[in-house]
């Protein structure tokens, strides 16, 4: 097990590489410079040039490369350009918004996809069954962003229940934290949801076919003990790895929805970045976001071996 | 159904009805004080919550010109002299100023006792080591001043000395963008190159925190000192009345709409124009229709087509300068056909020579330019960005004009941040269009500078500036602007100011009063009312 | 000689016949699942809509009218006028060749290139190892997230959205492939070719590729359903089908500045990225049904 783990973690090093030489060329390869933006629209070439200098932003690339990676290794992701504070910070008073908001959606989705699914599953075949499997493909191919806009036209523009978009934090009151999250968390809730509900369902399919529960049902157990106690128990672990793949991608996949919710979390930072030309935090966001994507797939994969031995058998041989 | 199920959706049901009945009792109590806050009584103190619509990329008002840095950083910092609703100077920090007869000696007495946020007092060293960065910082000020230096005299006396005599000094160091904001010695001594870390001023607000793509938050100054004289735009008296000013950070127009709607700001910048009449209508919410500056056409005189001059004047000839207009604002209170290249509102300089060259639309006078020039079929690039809605809908309607009088266009739309250094390319574009705020002399015209983007290096051009800058009186500059403004539009048309627009901001009257607007938002002197 | 020839003949009847009868069975599958019907349907329509875009409205897309701005839906303008005046039907219907141009083009292209790229890294242990690590790099970002930055490094084209979205999907198919293929390349009788010194151009392309076909189409659908998504919200930030062109996204994007005066700027091309994108899902699902027995036996 130990030494499954480590040898994971080892695998990291060169996607994390590969990632931080792939964002580094992109941003150089991009036009504009921050600089330009900090100066505003109005200031004179030469001003730009000569910021750009003090900058250190005419450097040859791979010494801004190798001096960057060099300050991670020490823990530093560099200063933002454009907000006066090294970039850990930023990501920081980024996050909680983000964290909030994927917590919620993924409550959102659970709520609506088990249900859902274990439903379908016990219904299997009929109607039922259909109807909310065509549902649950209707909630994956709607855009996340889209439903939001959706959600916003509805709610809170015609029937004015919940404010169009913004973000207070928790520390405004509970109520007036959540109100700004429900619309962002039920248009990207419901996208999981789908997900999770047809995981749930095909997995509980597979495990009510199996022997023991027929055995179970044959001896006459209550219809809901054999489908809450043994099959979806053992049904489980798909779901969970879904969940949490799913999870993996609202901290930072969401970013096109926290921008119509106007959401100040790790997706806007990032997209904002983009646009000013903020190199330091693209770079440093880009790497933390995808260290904490590949720390939860490995962390469902642990667990996934920590809930059914077989699995950990199996990767380990 | 099995019975767990059914508690599971009862559980969901209670929910549900639950947050239902949350969300029913917050609009109830928004309505309460609605109908409570119809008699307005001015309280002390309180949160004033402003949504404005960028973030500035620093609050050093000194090296950006970007607006929101202006429209926050005016808060907190002040400058010698400043410029009332007429545009004339008049003093702040300076108590005093006096122009010596050859005109080449300016000096300022300062005020006494005027204290930074940080306590210590402002002196004259101060003074000089601001002054002396923001000539080195603002192309403007080097423009207007030249290789002019501030010095010390005593503990409340500068002189700034130049070289030749110049019409226009005191309007620049008053001006309000990119402004000669005064800050301590110490702070300037250690300021990293992209802007001051430490905020510190000596206005009514003092800098508290920075949440970045958040908020910004000033609080009252309590060791202000107001200038003894009435109010008046940004010159006067100024009383900080609220304790807390949060600047929010609201990148998106219709987020703004909502917030001011229900009541989340009291002031929201820049509300997208469509929803005019929805605010005007309102009873608890009026607009401030601002002027924000002029639409423009840049041709790019150095490189491609449009370096023929008769090629420039055939595209002035045959656009429908209302219906770009109209394209880019939408509601007509949001623009006006003017061909001053200095506002109207600029009343010392405003002219209108050269109006028959505007506006012609004028399709078939333009094919016969268009003929006579050397113009070969070729692709002209409109540079834009959607980062600004107004420049985007222009450039496709300018798109539509130009090739009604047969001129191939190809729109090039990129973000904000590349159309600023692709604009310096002078291979990379053919025209761009963008917004031009109002300065406060026709010799800082940027469009019509031989180093800006577009590049007017024609000579007589020049001669122009040079004879307003060094003109014997301000009626003799006006006279040579008014010619170089007629030969702008009739001959060489560096650029095509396609007409004035405005913005609106919009703030909720039953909730704050005595907020006024000046080339920005004025929110010292105003109040909460409840 | 006569008989070896007859013998054949009836062996390529019986072959024809074997087909012919797969076939059927395939047809009558297909069109037993009612949501597959559904799917196919609405691509069907959607890529008439497509093609035919030119007939279908009497205005074009480009043509303003500045004064009739922001007019809402009614029998001269079936889904009203955007923000500077232009029919929003003749919009939506000439967004769809953009919306679903860059869906097919990016399906095609991440077939072809996933399909060399995961063919020979199933095939090549070094290469495997390089391109894999690449892959997961790659995939390691956030998809909206990689296109954003490649489109701010690009420039805002058509092409670029192609290329860009090209390079987010390319490594999820050569994944799938290289995993359809490593259980081909365990099969004896790869083996036996190997031995008998079959040359590898024939054993990956002869093979091994064909064995990898129906997961790649199943996928691709997939693919092609996600493009239309990605590009949407590309187009919605503004960095992705150049203006004036529309594209769902792009119309999309007029309508958020006056999402609070005019609701269907962003419902009918809202509706309209739904409905392909559940066209093409619900098509996947059911070719995946079809062609993979395993979830068969699940369905069940």
């Amino acid at each position: 097990m130990k030494s499954y783990i480590l040898k994971r973690i080892l695998s990291l090093i060169p996607v994390l590489l590969i990632v931080s030489i792939v964002v580094f060329m992109i941003i150089h390869l991009t036009p504009g410079d921050p600089a330009a933006v900090i100066l505003g629209p109005e200031a004179s070439h030469e001003d730009v040039k000569q910021l750009q200098e003090e900058l250190g932003l005419n450097d040859p690339v791979y010494q801004q490369y190798f001096h960057w990676v060099e300050g991670v290794f020490q823990g530093n992701l560099g200063d933002s350009f454009f907000m006066d504070k090294p970039v850990t910070e930023a990501i920081l008073e980024h996050l909680g918004p983000t964290i909030s908001l994927a917590i919620l959606s993924q409550i959102t989705a659970i709520l609506i996809a088990l249900p859902l699914g274990i439903m379908a599953a016990r219904k299997r075949g009929t109607a039922t069954d259909q109807t909310f499997m065509g549902l649950s493909l209707l909630g994956i191919s709607i855009p996340h962003f889209l439903f939001g806009l959706f959600l916003i036209i509805i709610l809170a523009i015609n029937l004015r229940w919940l404010p169009v978009a913004g973000y207070k934090p928790l520390s405004a009151g509970f109520w007036e934290h959540i109100k700004y999250l429900i619309m962002p968390a039920i248009a990207l809730g419901t996208g999981q949801a789908a997900l999770i509900a047809r995981m749930t369902r095909s997995s509980m399919v597979e495990t009510l076919n199996l022997n023991f529960i027929k055995t179970a049902r044959s001896k006459g157990l209550h219809e809901r003990k054999v489908i809450y106690k043994h099959t979806l128990r053992n049904a489980f672990i798909p779901i969970l790895t879904v969940i949490g793949q799913t999870f993996g991608t609202l901290v930072a996949g969401a970013a096109v929805t926290e921008t119509v919710f106007n959401i100040p979390g790790i997706g806007q930072l990032i997209i904002n970045s983009v646009e000013r030309r903020d190199y330091m935090v693209i770079q440093g966001t880009v790497l933390m976001v995808t260290l904490t994507y590949v720390l939860i797939n490995l962390l469902v994969d642990l667990l996934y071996g920590v809930i059914d031995p077989r699995v950990r058998l199996k990767k380990e041989s | 159904m099995t019975k767990r199920f059914k508690k599971l959706s009862w559980l969901i049901t209670c929910l549900l009805l639950l947050s239902m009945a949350l969300i029913g009792c917050s609009s109830d109590s928004d309505k309460q004080t609605k109908s409570a806050s119809g008699e307005a009584v001015t309280k002390k103190g309180g949160d004033l919550h402003v949504a404005i619509d960028a973030q500035p990329p620093t609050l050093d008002p000194q090296i950006s010109t970007t607006t929101a840095t202006k429209e926050i950083a005016r808060h907190i910092f002040e400058t010698l002299l400043v410029l009332n609703p007429d545009y004339e100077v008049q003093p702040m920090l300076a108590e005093s100023y006096d122009v010596s007869e050859d005109g080449l000696t300016y000096t300022f007495k300062l005020r006494q006792g005027v204290k930074f946020h940080n306590g210590k007092e402002m002196t004259a060293e101060d003074v000089v080591a601001s002054m002396n960065r923001w000539l080195t910082k603002s192309t403007r000020a080097a423009n207007a001043i030249g290789k002019g230096q501030f010095e010390e005299v005593d503990k409340y006396t500068v002189q700034l000395k130049i070289e030749k005599p110049t019409i226009g000094v005191l309007d620049v160091i008053a001006s309000t963008n990119q402004f000669a904001g005064i800050m301590p010695k110490e702070i300037i001594d250690n300021a990293p190159k992209d802007g001051i870390t430490e905020i510190v001023g000596t206005g009514p607000f003092k800098f508290v925190e920075w949440k970045p793509d958040q908020y910004i938050k000033v609080a009252k100054y309590d060791d202000y000192k107001p200038v003894d004289a009435p109010s008046d735009g940004l010159a006067g008296k100024k009383e900080a009345l609220v304790d807390n000013i949060i600047f929010e950070v609201v990148t998106d127009g219709s987020t703004r709409l909502g917030g001011i709607t229900t009541g989340q700001y009291q002031i929201a910048y820049q509300i997208p124009s469509d929803n005019y009449e929805q605010i005007s209508s309102s009873s608890d919410m009026k607009p401030i229709l601002n002027l924000y500056g002029g639409l423009s056409f840049v041709f790019n005189k150095k490189q491609g087509p449009f370096t023929d001059e008769k090629l420039r004047q055939a595209v002035n000839t045959g656009i429908n300068n209302k219906d770009v207009l109209i394209g880019a604002f939408g509601n007509k209170k949001f623009y006006r056909l003017d061909n001053g290249l200095m506002y109207k509102d600029q009343k010392k300089w405003y002219t209108d020579a050269g109006k028959e060259y505007y506006n012609q639309n004028d399709k078939e006078k333009a094919k016969q330019l268009l003929s006579e020039s050397g113009y070969k079929g070729e692709e002209i690039r409109i540079l834009t960005t959607r980062d600004y809605e107004y420049s985007y809908n222009s450039a496709v309607v300018m798109k539509e004009e130009l090739e009604k009088i047969g001129i191939k266009v190809k729109l090039d739309v990129v973000d904000w941040a590349t159309l600023t250094s692709k604009r310096n390319d002078p291979a990379a574009w053919d025209a761009f269009i963008t917004g031009f705020s109002p300065v406060s002399l026709p010799t800082q015209t940027l469009p019509l500078d031989p180093n800006y983007a577009g590049w007017p290096a024609d000579e007589k051009l020049q001669q122009f500036t040079e004879q307003i800058r060094t003109a014997a009186s301000d009626k003799d500059a006006y006279a040579k602007w008014e010619e170089m403004q007629e030969y702008a539009w009739k001959e060489y048309v560096p650029y095509i100011k396609i007409g004035d627009y405005y913005t609106f901001h919009v703030y909720r009257n039953n909730e704050i009063k005595g907020n006024t607007y000046f080339e920005g938002m004025i929110l010292w002197n105003t109040s909460l009312t409840k | 000689m006569e008989v070896a020839v007859e013998k054949r003949r009836e062996l390529s009847d019986f072959r024809r016949d074997i087909n012919r009868e797969r076939r059927r069975l395939f047809v009558r599958r297909f069109f037993s699942n009612k949501l597959t019907v559904t799917g196919s349907v609405i691509i069907l329509l959607t890529l008439l809509v497509t093609l035919l875009g030119p007939l279908l409205s009497s205005y074009t897309p480009y043509e303003m009218v500045v004064t009739s701005r922001l007019k809402a839906p009614s029998a001269d303008h079936l889904f009203g006028t955007d923000n500077l005046g232009r029919d929003l039907f003749a919009r939506v219907v000439y967004g769809a060749r953009a919306s679903m141009g860059v869906g097919l083009s990016v399906a095609i292209i991440t077939s072809v290139l996933g399909m060399i790229i995961g063919l020979y890294s199933a095939y090549y242990k070094v290469l495997d190892h390089v391109l894999m690590r690449i892959c997961d790099g790659l995939m390691a970002f956030p998809a909206i997230l990689l296109a954003i930055a490649l489109m701010a490094a690009l420039g805002t084209k058509i092409d670029n959205v192609i290329i860009a979205l090209a390079a987010v999907f390319t490594p999820y198919v050569a994944r799938v492939v290289r995993s359809a293929a490593l259980v081909v390349r365990e099969q004896t009788y790869i083996e036996a070719m190997k031995a008998q010194g079959a040359s590898s151009m024939r054993i990956i392309w002869g093979h091994i590729a064909p064995n990898t076909l129906s997961p790649l189409i199943v996928y691709s659908t997939f693919i092609f359903a996600d493009a239309i998504i990605i590009e949407a919200g590309l187009s919605f930030l503004g960095v992705g089908v150049p203006a004036p062109d529309p594209s769902w996204g792009n119309i999309l994007f007029d309508g958020k500045l006056v999402i609070f005066n005019a609701w269907w700027m962003t419902f009918f091309p809202g509706v309209a990225i739904i409905l392909s994108v559940l066209g093409l899902n619900l098509f996947g699902d059911g070719l995946r049904d079809l062609l993979d027995p395993h979830t068969n036996h699940a369905k069940k």
